[in-house]
């Protein structure tokens, strides 16, 4: 299995991208082929062989399990990036401490929008990589700083940024590479070993509280974000802020030795995994509506949802799976989290369960900005009505490629209905106790979530439904030109309607931060803000020049001044110690 | 033996989800008439109430000519119907008399939350589906104001979830008649207050505008059906509340053998009729009173937040002190 993951591998730095288009046929069979071979071997068939151990890589069939995703990415990519990046995930997956970081590293290179993007940007990320390989390797005393730089080097990997702005640079397009980055870092997550109790417990604390707020903060940028890809990509942060929040949560339960939590955790981490099919399948289906459409900008989209009824409703299934609405798998992926929070140890009184209610409130916050982005999307791109001759022409695909995208939802669907069958395959269970696991259970076994039984429900009320109307309403509706509200008549210019009044891109952004503050305020926020950014800025420089004249005055710092920075600088390691 | 038994359960589970269904089908417009009755008398207005009048609006617009606009035709015929599918699914699973119904097991927050907000949703996809400017800005609005329901939903589910071991209204049931509400009872009614404050807009006149500019592109059954799914939408909402506040109302299907049929249930009906009759002064107080006037929605929103943090404060409170 190892020589044929080797073989996919090697073939896309290996030859150019030119040359890598007739072999995109070939690869994907490779990447499929792979993908039944990483089913097969998680149901416990023998392949022939056997697991041969190579040194570097890992000989744990179980934690090769994020193999079975990988694989459907990859049958499922058409570029030389989204295949290059597919295999540094799979050298990320099965390799061992320093293969993983290699691999990583290689998958972060190759997800890069192109030659323009700025290679200093991923320096800080690769140089992460690099300490955690050697703190991996060599340096095991510092094994608590682990939690730290993995999250330093899963940063641009998971698309996590504290910042709300949305800028070319910061948010870029999303693609198949990004799907296979995201499975890269949840590989360096789940290979991640064990620090010290104290140190653990730290980490678990601060990733739990910063993925809450990159939760918040990747959501916001998707809400603002002016073009679909980009907005998506906002979207998937938020699925890498929940990879985070797990990870934390999955430290914190094994620093408190607390098995149930940390297997509930590592379950969720799995789903989390099985939503990448849903990225997957909003990949393709976003490359298809491009094709028809034209480029993803949400001021030149509209009325996709008449033009390209089928493939509008295959995409509702996908934003609805994102969006944590039942009965879809983000349902699912939201109620464990929730159940995993409230389980999550706390320090005794009111001090120590007050920043779960924090998390909870930025977790809270950060899912209805993602809900608003998604009404978002519908509002601009699948509702109203086409803004430029190119939108109009879009129509639903040919019978080969709606059937691909038919395809990639199945899988979707299939989680999101049996999420424990995925589980228990992802976690090596066998065919047959695969069966037992069709619910999702609550850390402590008390609250349980039946899926199925949920889709079950609202397909017998919804199947009520449709026979109620076609009992009650057997002619349908007239239909009729739209009222202009008294608006003058189309210029002969414009020949699409009233494009600049139809709801717009910018619309919800505007209402939501008017329930925040007047327009005044806001600017009055905004300037404050900068003013104290740019007085901020020059507080550096003049500590440096200070620093600067007092040593060629020949004068050193004080004594006492560097004691007390001292002290304070034990006060702060001792206290991260314990 | 086993087999019949189980069959005679079943049975009865499917009698009670049936009365129940019916019970909150044809009591939903009887409700929101009752509200908007008393939000009028609280502004000053004098006159009579009128149960069956909501009836009547929507049984007029049901009789009407089925018209929508061309724009977007395929998604006005089908949102409205999802709207009331969603709305039904919920429905079923809040209890109103008695518990025992099928799906009894799914009644999390979390899901009927969800499933609510999808007839929210559904509505606004309505109103944007055709493209034009008023109908679509107004959906827009109506989802802005509405969506901090989600954070205040989250919060209550990890209160619930901290005071039942399953985290059901069916289980905060059984643990009511078992045990003592009292030290839980302030933090659920907070949390119950904060789910009415961040979801219910009915008996505002700024929200009940906006809902009209919503719907104005459709006409007959649709439109019926729309106004219907959000008349359902406010009082599951309401029924969901009363719930979380007076769990020892509703009855047990278990105690029927020991103590006869109807008696029990029909004292459950009573209870559950003048609980909501509270319910709907309550809300019509909370519009009229507390959050009123034109950037109300904010002010819903950062109030359903606060009850719900002090819900978790309290309940934490109290916990540490006992």
């Amino acid at each position: 299995m190892t020589v044929l993951l080797l073989a996919v591998a090697s073939v896309p730095p290996a030859c150019g991208v030119r040359q890598m288009a007739g072999m995109v046929p070939v690869l994907r069979c490779g990447w499929m082929a792979l993908c039944i071979m990483a089913i097969l071997s998680c149901l416990g068939a023998g392949l022939p062989g056997g697991i041969a151990p190579w040194a570097g890589f890992s000989g744990d069939m179980h934690d090769t399990a994020l193999l079975v995703p990988l694989g459907v990415v990859g049958a499922a990519a058409s570029g030389a990036r989204g295949l290059a990046a597919c295999a540094g995930a799979a050298l990320a997956v099965t390799g061992g401490p320093v293969l993983s970081c290699v691999g990583a590293g290689w998958t972060l290179i190759a997800r890069r929008d192109g030659p323009h993007d700025d290679m200093a940007r991923q320096a800080p990320d690769l140089v992460a990589l690099l300490l955690m390989a050697a703190v991996l390797l060599f340096a095991r005393p510092a094994g608590w700083l682990l939690p730290g730089l993995c999250w330093l080097a899963t940063r641009g990997l998971l698309g996590l940024s504290f910042s709300p702005r949305v800028s070319p640079r910061g948010l870029h397009p999303f693609h198949m590479a990004d799907i296979a980055a995201m499975v890269a870092a949840m590989a360096l997550w789940r290979h991640l070993p064990a620090g010290g109790m104290v140190g653990d417990m730290r980490w678990g604390g601060v990733l739990i509280v910063a993925g809450c707020l990159l939760y918040m903060t990747a959501s916001w940028r998707a809400l603002c974000a002016g073009d679909g890809r980009r907005v998506m990509t906002g979207l998937m942060g938020g699925t890498g802020a929940l990879v985070i929040v797990l990870a934390g949560l999955g430290l914190l339960a094994r620093a408190d030795d607390l098995p149930a939590m940390a297997a509930c955790a590592s379950r969720t981490f799995m789903l989390v995994a099985g939503a990448l099919l849903t990225w997957m399948f909003m990949a393709r289906a976003m490359d298809v509506m491009e094709r028809e459409a034209g480029p993803l900008i949400l001021n030149r989209l509209g009325g996709l949802g008449v033009l390209m009824p089928r493939l509008s409703a295959l995409f509702s299934i996908g934003l609805l799976a994102e969006s944590g609405l039942p009965p879809l798998l983000g349902f699912s992926i939201i109620w464990m989290l929730l159940r995993l929070l409230a389980a999550m140890p706390r320090g005794g009184g009111l001090g120590g369960d007050l920043p779960l209610l924090l998390a909870l409130l930025a977790l809270g916050i950060g899912w209805a900005v993602r809900m608003l982005a998604l009404v978002r999307i519908v509002a601009v791109m699948l509702c109203g009505r086409p803004r430029t001759p190119r939108g109009a022409g879009a129509a639903d695909p040919s019978g080969r490629d709606m059937a691909a995208i038919v395809l990639a939802v199945l899988p979707v669907v299939c989680v999101s209905v049996w999420p424990g069958y995925w589980l228990g395959l992802l976690a090596g269970a066998g065919a047959g106790v695969a069966v037992d696991n069709v619910a999702l259970t609550s850390p402590d076994g008390a609250a349980v979530l039946h899926p199925a039984r949920l889709c079950l429900l609202v397909a017998v009320v919804g199947g009520m439904v449709v026979v109620v109307r076609r009992m009650a309403c057997p002619t349908s509706a007239r239909q009729v030109a739209g009222w202009r509200q008294g608006a003058p008549p189309v210029p002969p210019w414009m020949v699409f309607g009233d494009p600049l009044t139809q709801v717009g891109p910018g619309n919800p952004v505007n209402m939501l931060l008017d329930m925040v503050g007047t327009v005044a305020v806001r600017r009055r926020f905004m300037r404050d803000c900068v003013r104290l950014r740019r007085r901020g800025a020059r507080v550096w420089p003049l500590l440096a020049q200070y620093v600067a004249d007092r040593r060629q005055d020949g004068m050193t710092v004080s004594a006492p001044v560097m004691m007390v920075m001292a002290c304070m600088a034990a006060l702060i390691f001792i206290a991260w110690h314990g | 033996m086993m087999t019949s038994f189980m069959l005679a359960a079943r049975m009865q589970a499917l009698l009670l989800a049936g009365c129940h269904m019916a019970l909150v089908m044809l009591g939903a417009p009887v409700w929101i008439g009752l509200l908007r009755w008393m939000a009028a008398v609280m502004e000053g207005e004098r006159r009579l109430p009128d149960p069956t009048a909501h009836w009547r609006v929507l049984l007029h617009a049901w009789r009407q000519v089925g018209v929508r606009s061309a724009a977007g035709a395929q998604v006005t015929a089908v949102a409205p119907w999802l709207a009331l599918a969603a709305g039904m699914g919920a429905a079923l699973l809040v209890p109103s008399f008695s518990i025992g119904m099928p799906g009894g097991d799914l009644s999390d927050v979390l899901i009927i939350g969800g499933l609510l907000e999808m007839v929210f949703l559904a509505l606004v996809v309505a109103a944007l589906a055709p493209g034009l400017a008023r109908p679509g800005h107004a959906g827009l609005r109506v989802v802005a104001g509405g969506i901090m329901i989600q954070p205040v939903m989250l919060l209550a589910c990890a209160v619930l979830g901290m005071c039942l071991p399953d985290g059901t209204l069916a289980g905060l049931v059984r643990q009511a008649h078992v045990a003592d509400m009292n030290l839980v009872r302030v933090p659920l009614a907070l949390v119950a207050g904060a789910l009415v404050l961040g979801a219910v807009g009915e008996g505002d006149g700024t929200t009940s505008t906006l809902f009209s500019a919503m719907l104005e592109d459709l006409a007959g059954p649709d439109r019926a059906v729309a106004q219907y799914a959000r008349d359902l939408l406010a009082v599951v909402w309401m029924m969901l509340a009363r719930d979380l506040i007076w769990p020892e109302g509703i009855a047990e299907p278990d105690i029927l053998p020991r103590s006869g049929v109807l008696a029990p249930m029909l004292v459950a009906v009573a209870l559950w009729v003048a609980h909501m009759l509270l319910a709907c002064g309550c809300v019509a107080a909370i519009r009229v009173f507390v959050v009123s006037g034109q950037r109300h929605a904010g002010w819903r929103g950062g109030l359903a937040l606060l009850c719900a943090i002090m819900a978790g404060v309290l309940l934490f409170a109290g916990r540490g002190m006992g």
